[in-house]
């Protein structure tokens, strides 16, 4: 008997097909793997801290390094869901083809939920950069006029955050004085392309 | 001078480590699929082997509307 048949039947699976096989080493091994990734990660931690006290260092785990950790549980999770859920759908319905098929989305699924994870992670980090085209659709008023053909300034809320930036009028003959109320409705470089509101604008923006 | 490849800043970075996965797992699942389905061997790892190819015309797709979505970004008023 080989090492996968005897784990097979530790699990239960008398006489296992080789889909039953491939099930159970994906589920013992990435199951494995994905302990001794969290148990090194808390030990990691701990002997860190301890090491940190002890000689007055900071060693800390920089992006990239939790990246790739983050990166591999996500492979291992993966493995691990594709071998448990094959293992249970076998189980439950004897069809290998469902199991199969559910193993597959099991493991897409978990790798799904680790790059969210990571997304919610990288979301956590603001860069502080400005995105101009934000500002398009965002209400505001004229700081400094507009004159004709000319740049003045706007005051509008960008990104949750009031900002004064240059502003020119979509038309380019009209006069927009300080203190009107106006609609950004494009950018060109950091230039903001703006209208005056129109009564129906200020309605809505207070209907807001 | 290094050159950075567009596809690395797909999924918030995270398409790198999904590529090698796909690469590595899909063409084994669409070959236990075939299997499972009692599809002849050969025929099933045709499949697989096939299967490496839509990675690669997803990461296309994927960096193409990425692409269009910034040309999106410089509108001109015309």
């Amino acid at each position: 008997m080989g090492i996968f048949e005897w784990i097979a039947d530790l699990f239960g699976f008398t006489a296992p097909s080789v889909i039953e096989i491939v099930f159970v080493c994906c589920a013992v091994f990435g199951s494995l793997f994905f302990i001794v990734m969290m148990v090194l990660m808390l030990v990691g931690d701990i002997l860190g801290g301890v090491i940190d006290t002890a000689f007055d260092t900071d060693v800390s785990m920089d992006s990239t390094l939790a990246f790739e950790l983050f990166s591999l549980q996500g492979i291992a999770a993966a493995i691990m869901m594709f071998g448990l859920t094959g293992m249970f759908v076998i189980s439950a319905t004897d069809q290998e083809l469902i199991a199969v098929v559910a193993g597959g989305f099991a493991s897409g699924g978990s790798l799904y939920m680790v790059r969210y994870m990571m997304q919610g992670i990288s979301n956590l980090q603001a860069d502080g950069t400005m995105k101009h085209s934000s500002a398009i659709g965002s209400k505001g008023h004229v700081y400094s006029r507009i004159k004709p053909n000319d740049e003045g300034e706007v005051q509008v809320a960008v990104d949750g955050t009031l900002r004064t930036l240059l502003a020119r009028g979509r038309d380019k003959t009209k006069l927009i004085p300080s203190g009107e109320l106006i609609k950004v409705v494009d950018v060109i470089g950091s230039t903001l392309i703006v209208e005056p509101l129109s009564e129906g604008d200020e309605l809505s923006s207070e209907e807001e | 001078m290094g050159v950075t490849d567009p596809s690395d800043d797909l999924f918030r970075g995270f398409w790198p480590v999904m590529r090698r996965f796909l690469f590595a797992f899909l063409p084994l699942w669409v070959f236990l699929i075939g299997y499972a389905a009692n599809i002849n061997v050969i025929i099933s790892a045709i499949f697989a082997g096939a299967s490496v190819s839509l990675v690669v015309v997803y990461e296309k797709k994927k960096i193409q509307q990425k692409i269009n979505s910034l040309n999106d970004g410089n509108k001109v008023i015309k």
